[in-house]
């Protein structure tokens, strides 16, 4: 042993106990850490993915600019990709609406949503790429050629050199997509291309976007119209100045801040099982004439070493659990989660692992080396400092004298107090705040509804209600629903005034419409009382039991507002005081109608093709018919992978909880294990030995708990307020459910982590126990 | 020189009959008590000598059912303890026999009064508050009574020690040498009052020590060699 610094392996290898010990919890810790920065770094990697497969990877896009100064502006040096993208030309293929893009293959490729599946990319004027379903439905295959109606009205041929993939917005608004070079869309182009041609600009890595953007606008005196950011993407990579996106910024840096707080206030909880006895070692290093700097130097070191040896098992831990995570994620489903990235690393989850574990470790070792110092050797080396400093008796007349001491340990060791409160109230704050943002995706998607069709039809002439039955007969559907839409509605009252969308709703619509009331009743809307129900929108003076005047071309009528609800189910566009709906009666007597212009179809089972083109020959072929399976299940890929990782965070942040009041209380039960031999020998029995533990965990679990939901509650009703109540009015409510999930979670922790500490005192007989640190 | 009082007891509070202890097995094999067989009848302040590793602290292990024998009866008060389940044993313990260690071990969240009437308060019984007050007059802690074990000395902390030995009015109480941690003078005091516990209350009271001296004060001794007892009759003043 060359320096006293030497003495640090030996001390390991005699308490290798404790150091496997502290080497697990920074293993741990580190792994959690680092699983929940990578699972956040991979949630938005998929997401990032997701927004380029659906807006395309520009970060900018100017419209309505000189070609020289697009020219100009792709020079710049920050500048890595930049290409005109042309679109909002409409034709006719076949009878349907063709929508033309027009783009070089780079840009294209680069710079929008569109992809090429098959084929080669069109190089010459009258070549072109048509969509898959298209090409299905038209009986086309690469190579062949096609006649389209372009804008100016006249007939063009193109040949089909390449598939274009499905997009969800497409099949939606029921239109085929072609997509030519950049020649071939001017050859065509009519005043409309204007509108929709945009020059689209991709940043170098490491460019800052906003300054870059702010310079362009300046430098070529663009107004503020002419150019904008592509906000999703940019708001993924924490550029965005969207106000909606500087919001989420600060919840997410809220969020990040409680998650590294729980970091740092488990490997406290870990390293603060074995401080009396290294507080014992660090006074015996005093007694022999070590400095407090020596004892200092020894601490750091001790803790670098324990570091070393656990940081990067937990790494490796975390990168795999990560990796388990996301391979999980597709195994259960490609489809949903086809963005998420498979064996990537993630240097914010390293980093942030690896921070966490070393400077944690090192605060929290040179706790003990502390108290070492302070108190005087001998009372450090004797131990007593730990046991016997209590300033006030336990309170025997409240409980009974075990229940009593519990509560007494739990509330006497206040750094422990403090460590195991943070750590409930902060697991049960991130559960409220992670809570909403689920009620957030869940609500601000309308096809998780439970309305949400697969298929839209829309005809403006009426369809006759028959028409619905002879639908639901056809195989593969669930069911078929139709409403009569009347736009433009003029409509009175004492507050407020203007035009509403007016749609009738049927038995199913009023039945899913209850789960959306903000307020009042839908009752009485079905029936024939005269009753109807209001959207919400910000600034409503509306109330339930307000008297509105529809002014209908048969009249003036009367009616009563008996609910207002956050969202309704309407194809129509709204008018300025958004929709109202009635009952079918209600809504012939008022309007005249009695077809249905609108008709939801929902479908079931695998062959939904088949229900598909069914339901096409059902109809007339001038009916539009939107296919919205695939934006359905983009929208519900979006809502899974977001689920699923939040869900995953308040998983590993629940298990940060419990690994805390696991080690605590073994610490606690391990520092009073002779004391319980003492009480035994009194005559303490094992029932009242359980009942002591319990009594600590239960005092930390209600603390916690307490806290937790004095703070998380306010935290979540902001959240709320914020997120869902401003925009879709409904009202905060205490989230009871998940609030009591969490409360019970904690609970059940706490009575699970005395379970280990209660079986190895029975294993130990009294006259062990009292002989233990004797 | 007097002659012990077992004579004029009616009966035994304490019978141990055959009493064996073995750790290890084969050649590891230790008797800490062999065949160990004596009576202790009510009142009696008896003495338990001999080197260390003797067995001395193994029989008031046994003795006081915090241990179990390999073999061999221990009747308190008439009643075979080891005949008890675990939960009558541990009420019986609490209710019967007093402990008074080397280290005091006082439970260091409570004070004075509470550790003096702990063994009550886990029984859910009500201290006998003149009796408490008794107790703490005769053992001098009367303006101690809510400290803490922290704020009390060493010879404080065994006087309390001893009264929550008495607390529960016990059959017998086991003292592993009581005066071990303490000064001279503190030793002193400490077999002083418990002679005069004994006398007091007619408290049966089994202590080990080392102390020649204090073994004097006792009423009988018994010394242990190899695990095996002998009597060694009334001590001599």
């Amino acid at each position: 042993m060359r320096s006293y610094l030497g003495l640090i392996p030996q001390y390991e290898r005699v308490h290798h106990k404790n150091n496997r010990i502290s080497v697990l919890c920074i293993t741990l810790s580190v792994c959690l850490v680092m699983a929940i920065f990578s699972m956040a770094d991979m949630a938005m990697r998929s997401q990032k993915n997701y927004f380029i497969k659906t807006n395309g990877e520009y970060h900018a896009a100017l419209h309505d600019v000189e070609t020289e100064t697009a020219e100009r502006i792709s020079e710049r040096i920050d500048v890595a990709i930049s290409g005109w993208v042309y679109q909002g030309c409409v034709g006719m293929l076949s009878g349907k609406t063709v929508s033309f893009v027009g783009a070089e293959e780079e840009t294209m490729e680069s710079l929008t949503e569109m992809d090429m599946t098959d084929g080669a990319y069109p190089s010459r004027p009258d070549e072109a790429l048509l969509n898959e379903s298209a090409m299905e439905q038209l009986g086309l295959s690469i190579g062949d050629n096609v006649t389209v109606t372009v804008p100016d009205g006249s007939q063009k041929q193109y040949q089909i050199t390449g598939v274009l993939a499905d997009m969800g917005s497409m099949l939606k608004a029921d239109i085929c997509g072609m997509a030519l070079c950049e020649e071939g869309f001017l050859a065509i182009a009519d005043e409309n291309a204007a509108d929709g041609t945009t020059y689209r600009i991709q940043f170098k890595g490491g460019a800052h976007i906003q300054e870059a953007m702010k310079e362009i606008k300046s430098q070529f005196g663009l107004s503020d119209g002419q150019i904008s950011e592509n906000t999703a993407l940019l708001g993924l990579m924490g550029q965005s100045e969207s106000n909606i996106m500087q919001a989420l910024y600060l919840i997410a840096a809220i969020l990040v801040f409680l998650v590294l707080i729980a970091g740092t206030v488990m490997i406290s909880a870990g390293f603060n099982t074995n401080v009396l006895e290294r507080t014992q070692f660090y006074g015996l290093l005093r007694c022999l004439g070590a400095s407090a700097k020596q004892v200092k130097y020894f601490v750091i070191l001790q803790g670098i070493r324990q570091s070393a040896k656990g940081v990067p098992i937990g790494l490796l831990a975390g990168q795999v659990v990560t990796w388990a995570a996301c391979l999980l994620l597709k195994s259960i489903s490609g489809d949903r989660f086809s963005e998420v990235p498979l064996f990537e690393f993630s240097i914010i989850g390293i980093l942030a692992g690896i921070v966490v574990g070393f400077l944690i470790v090192l605060l929290a070792s040179l706790s003990p080396a502390k108290k070492a110092s302070r108190v005087s050797p001998v009372t450090a080396i004797s131990g007593a400092s730990q046991l016997t400093q209590n300033k006030h008796a336990a309170n025997t007349n409240l409980f009974h004298v075990e229940t009593g001491m519990g509560v007494f340990h739990a509330l006497s060791g206040k750094k422990n107090l403090f460590l195991m409160t943070c750590s409930f109230a902060i697991s049960i704050m991130l559960f409220l705040s992670f809570q909403v943002m689920v009620v957030f995706l869940n609500q601000g998607m309308p096809a998780l509804a439970p309305w949400a069709p697969d298929v839209s039809v829309t005809a403006a002439m009426g369809l006759e209600p028959s028409i619905i039955e002879e639908i639901e007969e056809i195989e593969g559907v669930k069911c078929a629903f139709g409403r009569m839409e009347y736009g433009w509605l003029s409509v009175s009252s004492d507050t407020e005034s203007g035009t509403a969308a007016l749609v009738s709703y049927e038995e199913n619509q009023f039945k899913w419409a209850k789960e959306e009331l903000n307020e009042g009743s839908t009752d009485t809307v079905s029936g024939e009382t005269g009753d109807i129900l209001v959207s919400y929108r910000d600034g409503m003076q509306w109330k339930v039991g307000d008297t509105v005047t529809f002014h209908t071309p048969f009249g003036e009528k009367q009616v009563r507002i008996a609910g207002i609800l956050s969202s309704t189910n309407a194809s129509s566009e709204a008018g300025s005081i958004g929709y109202i709906i009635c009952s079918e009666q209600l809504h012939t007597e008022s309007t005249g109608m009695t077809g249905y212009t609108a008709v939801d179809i929902q479908l079931a089972g695998s062959s939904t093709d088949e229900a598909v083109s069914a339901i096409r020959s059902l109809l007339p072929p001038d009916i539009s018919i939107a296919d919205k399976r695939l934006s359905n299940s983009e929208s519900q890929s979006t809502y899974y992978t977001g689920a699923v990782f939040i869900y995953g965070f308040l998983f590993i942040i629940a298990l940060i909880a419990v690994f805390n009041i696991f080690n605590s209380m073994n610490a606690s039960v391990a520092a009073r294990t002779r004391q319980y031999g003492v009480m035994r020998s009194m005559g303490m029995g094992a029932g009242q030995l359980y009942k002591m533990i319990a009594a600590e965990a239960a005092t930390y679990a209600v603390l916690g708990c307490v806290t937790g939901c004095v703070l998380g509650l306010p935290l979540n009703k902001m959240m709320f307020q914020f997120l869902i109540a401003g925009k879709w009015g409904t009202s905060w409510q205490p989230p009871a459910a998940s609030l009591l999930l969490i409360v019970m979670l904690c609970f059940g922790s706490a009575a699970l982590a005395i379970r280990r500490p209660i079986k190895k005192i029975r294993k130990l007989s009294i006259v062990d126990t009292i002989k233990l640190q004797q | 020189m007097i002659i012990s009082e077992r004579q004029v007891m009616n009966m035994n509070i304490l019978d141990v009959q055959n009493l064996c202890k073995t750790y290890g097995k084969g050649e590891a094999e230790v008797r800490a008590l062999d065949n160990v067989s004596f009576s202790v009848g009510k009142g009696e302040f008896i003495a338990i000598v001999g080197e260390s590793g003797s067995g001395k602290s193994t029989l008031l292990n046994v003795v006081g059912a915090l241990d179990n024998p390999t073999s061999g009866k221990v009747l308190i008060d008439g009643k075979d303890i080891f005949s008890m389940p675990e939960k009558k044993l541990t009420v019986f313990r609490r209710r019967n026999i007093g402990f008074i260690f080397q280290s005091f071990n006082l439970i260091p969240e409570l004070n004075v009064e509470q550790n003096i009437t702990f063994p009550l308060l886990l029984d859910y019984q009500k201290p006998d508050q003149k009796y408490v007050e008794e107790l703490l007059e005769t053992l001098g802690l009367k303006e101690r009574r809510k400290h803490l074990p922290s704020q009390l000395s060493g010879g404080q902390q065994q006087r309390v020690a001893i009264g929550r030995a008495l607390a529960a009015r016990p059959a017998i109480i086991m003292a592993d040498e009581p005066t071990g941690n303490l000064d001279s003078r503190n030793s002193q005091e400490v077999i002083t009052l418990l002679k005069s516990m004994s006398a007091k209350y007619r408290q049966t009271i089994l202590m080990i020590t080392h102390n020649e001296n204090h073994a004097d004060a006792t009423d009988r001794v018994l010394c242990m060699k190899d695990g095996r007892l002998k009597d060694l009759g009334v001590a001599v003043r």
